[in-house]
């Protein structure tokens, strides 16, 4: 979300950015891209943020729920999500670190592997030399992707769990 | 010489355009987080190249080309390893690092764990690295500048040092991440442009002068060619060859013709000045594959050779995480999985890289084969362009590699500079943006007279040393820190004091001993193995024996650090700490429960 930011505050339409902020719930990450502007005399050009703002007024109870007092609720939860997301990151860097630590064990004892060529180029060329960037690429993404779905879930847990 | 000129006027230009972009990147920095972090506000795919402008040092630009020109498709790995780390960094440490709001390592060490005693050791190892990173990257200008214009060694590593110091001291992270950014796509373009350029050269070349490199021999010169030998350097012989030669060749004296037989391995001594006639099969230095058929195979040299493999992947993935310049540009992004686009993003950056060094190791095995001979393999890419286009157009493109190979230096050494300035001016001075600019000075100082001072010490060999320390100190504390609820102050100590120590106690045997041969000595010149095992195992262990003290607000650490962003647990404790002038609060009535406690400190001070 591209926030209309210059705004003057002193003309009232600081407030009604607010309202504006609270319909919308994507754009939280973008908001805090925008480049402060300074107040300048005679022109006042005032950055309002409002990512911050928002959130917070999300997550007034809960963080008075969880920073207050020590839920075991809430607390499993956090504890459950962590444990996903570290399960996730071991699987992947196992998967990768297993097969490129694995191949040299696999060229030594099959020489012939190391020799093959597939479109031109020998194999462990292509594997290593080449293929290995898209791969990894590859991997990352699929993190990236299972990693916000935990979260997705999470926040739905947490904010039902809190609102109850 | 022409080529000294065009090479120097590369240098030059790329300067002159680093301290232009810093300038122009820096003029908005006006408080301490634009200085420290950037205003946090570094989009991803800026941030991403100036993650990858930063982490491709001359090790990169010179070194990968050099290590698979010479090692063939074992060195496939290195780059490999070294794009790797950053997976490594995006799985377990880039989103969590960023959402727990630190703005330095020796503050993320005090946001988890609550003790101002680790946050002190945390800013003598950060400072230690950045020292210890930047001395011979300062050396290493210098020597490439002096080899390739006829500078004096000490002027280049001065010229980059001041430049830098320039860029720091007016924008700090600010004009940095710009700096950086440009830098890579300097780079990218001073290696890709050459690369198509000399690909299409070959393609149209007469391939009847150059022996294929799909023959089982070794490489030949094509013409007649005169090698100085300029450090003295072993060589294996695998096809016999007859040579002239004058100065010493295996402890005596020559003067003439020699004839090398096959299988017999030669040292020969520095200042000997060695004649191969067209055709001649190239010895090459012993660590390079001596022919090209174990040069398309991967581990011809066997299980030594696995082993390896095994060490360097093991180093560059915990080793890249660790270093301190590179988490410091994790914290310039807006948010936890912003922090996670801008890591998936520098691995296809750094990648992609990485293709184009791929074909100047395989041109250079064609065209600069007597590079074998005197084990300058970080040359290839200085020297390839003029070798294979022998007019102006080479020499331009010579030119090019070399104000590429120049911004390496200058963007690895502007990043380890601002990490140093940034927690030298928030844990020893108190952090306003006068004194980001005093410990830049301050911080650049120290490395360039060591550096002008010990103008011997091994350089390649301390990186290699610089990135084991951190993989034994940081990361530990990082991947504990992020995931284990058990970690205590006293466990974290005690890790990055046994780590670091194990690193150092064996660089100080390095610098200390002579002989370089041996399982043991392999072993302690790469602790790694041993080192960073060692280090997760005793934080685990001091941390259980010392379970009374886990930090108290453990659960509301761990929340803020993996809850998603939207959820806005993160407090940014740079503006916590040091406000943010730049953005006056509009409204304070509006700064309700997350920023409160923040807002109320900086109350307290007023």
């Amino acid at each position: 979300m591209s926030f209309p930011h210059g705004q003057d505050p002193l003309d009232g339409l600081g407030p009604g950015a607010q309202e504006h902020t609270r319909n919308g719930q994507d754009g939280h990450e973008d908001s805090a891209e925008d480049e402060p502007t300074y107040p300048l005399r005679g022109k006042r050009r005032v950055k309002v943020v409002l990512a911050e703002r928002r959130g917070a007024r999300r997550i007034l109870r809960p963080m008075a729920q969880l920073e207050g007092q020590d839920t075991p609720i809430a607390e499993s939860v956090v504890k459950e999500l962590v444990r996903r997301q570290l399960k996730i990151a071991i699987a992947l860097a196992g998967l990768v670190l297993g097969l490129y630590a694995g191949l040299p064990v696999l060229f030594v004892m099959v020489p012939e592997i190391g020799e093959a060529v597939i479109f031109g180029i020998r194999l462990p060329w292509l594997l290593v030399g080449g293929l290995a960037y898209p791969f990894m690429v590859a991997v990352g993404m699929v993190y990236n992707r299972a990693v916000e779905r935990n979260e997705a879930k999470f926040a739905n847990q947490y904010t039902g769990m809190v609102e109850d | 010489m022409v080529q000294n000129n065009w090479a120097l006027g590369g240098v030059i230009l790329a300067m002159a355009l680093t301290i232009g972009v810093g300038v122009y990147g820096g003029r908005r920095s006006k408080t301490t987080p634009d200085f420290l972090v950037a205003g946090r506000t570094i989009k991803p795919h800026a941030n991403a190249a100036a993650i990858a402008g930063e982490y491709l040092s001359a090790a990169s630009f010179l070194g990968v080309a050099g290590l698979v020109f010479t090692k063939g498709a074992t060195g496939l790995w290195y780059p490999f390893g070294y794009a790797g780390g950053y997976l490594a960094l995006l799985l377990f440490v880039a989103a969590p690092l960023r959402r727990s709001g630190a703005y330095t390592v020796p503050d993320f060490a005090e946001a988890r764990l609550s003790s101002l005693g680790l946050r002190r050791l945390c800013t003598a190892v950060v400072v230690l690295l950045g020292w210890w990173y930047l001395v011979p990257q300062f050396q290493s200008a210098g020597l490439t500048l002096s080899t390739f214009t006829g500078v004096p060694a000490w002027l280049g590593g001065l010229a980059v040092a001041i430049t830098v110091t320039i860029n720091v001291v007016g924008g700090g992270m600010r004009a940095i991440t710009l700096v950086q950014a440009f830098q890579y796509y300097l780079k990218l373009f001073a290696l890709a442009f050459p690369a198509f350029v000399l690909f299409f050269v070959f393609l149209g070349d007469n391939r009847a002068d150059y022996r294929s490199l799909s023959e089982p021999l070794p490489p030949a010169f094509a013409r007649e060619t005169t090698v100085d030998v300029k450090t003295a350097v072993r060589l294996q012989v695998s096809q016999p060859v007859s040579l002239k030669a004058r100065g010493s060749i295996d402890g005596a004296p020559v003067d003439g013709g020699a004839i090398w037989a096959a299988g017999t391995v030669k040292s020969v001594d520095k200042g000997t000045q060695l004649i191969f006639p067209a055709g001649a099969p190239v010895p090459s230095v012993t660590t390079a594959a001596a022919d090209n058929a174990s040069w398309l195979r991967p581990m011809s040299g066997g299980w030594p050779q696995v082993l390896e493999i095994w060490s360097l992947m093991f180093a560059t993935f915990f080793g890249t995480m660790g270093l301190p310049h590179v988490l410091v540009r994790f914290y310039t992004n807006p948010d936890g999985s912003s922090a996670r686009t801008t890591t998936l993003y520098v691995l296809v950056l750094v990648g992609g890289f990485y293709l184009f060094s791929l074909i100047f190791a395989g041109l250079s095995r064609l065209y600069v084969p007597e590079l074998l001979v005197t084990g300058q393999d970080n040359a290839a890419v200085l020297l390839l362009p003029s070798a294979m286009l022998n007019n102006w157009f080479g020499q331009l493109l010579a030119a090019l590699t070399a104000a590429g190979a120049f911004a390496a230096f200058l963007s690895t050494s502007s990043g380890l500079l601002v990490s140093v300035a940034g927690v030298l001016s928030t844990d020893v001075l108190p952090g306003r943006v006068r004194d980001f600019r005093l410990a830049t000075i301050f911080g650049s100082l120290v490395p360039i007279v060591c550096a002008l001072l010990f103008p011997n010490l091994g350089a390649a060999q301390s990186v290699g040393l610089a990135l084991c320390l951190a993989a034994s100190t940081f990361c530990p504390l990082l991947i504990l820190g992020i995931w284990y609820r058990g970690l205590t102050p006293f466990g974290a100590t005690m890790g990055i004091l046994t780590g670091g120590g194990v690193v150092l106690a064996s660089t100080t045997y390095v610098l200390a001993t002579t002989s370089t041969s041996g399982w043991v000595n392999s072993l302690v010149a790469q602790p790694g193995m041993i080192s960073v095992p060692l280090s997760f195992l005793s934080m685990w262990f001091f941390s259980k024996l010392s379970y009374r003290s886990v930090p108290k607000d453990v659960a509301q650490v761990m929340l803020r650090m993996h809850a998603p962003d939207r959820l806005g647990f993160t407090k940014d404790r740079d503006v916590q700490q040091f406000g943010n002038k730049a953005q006056p609060p509009v409204d304070v009535s509006k700064r309700t429960s997350t920023t409160l406690t923040g807002w109320a400190s900086r109350r307290q001070r007023k």
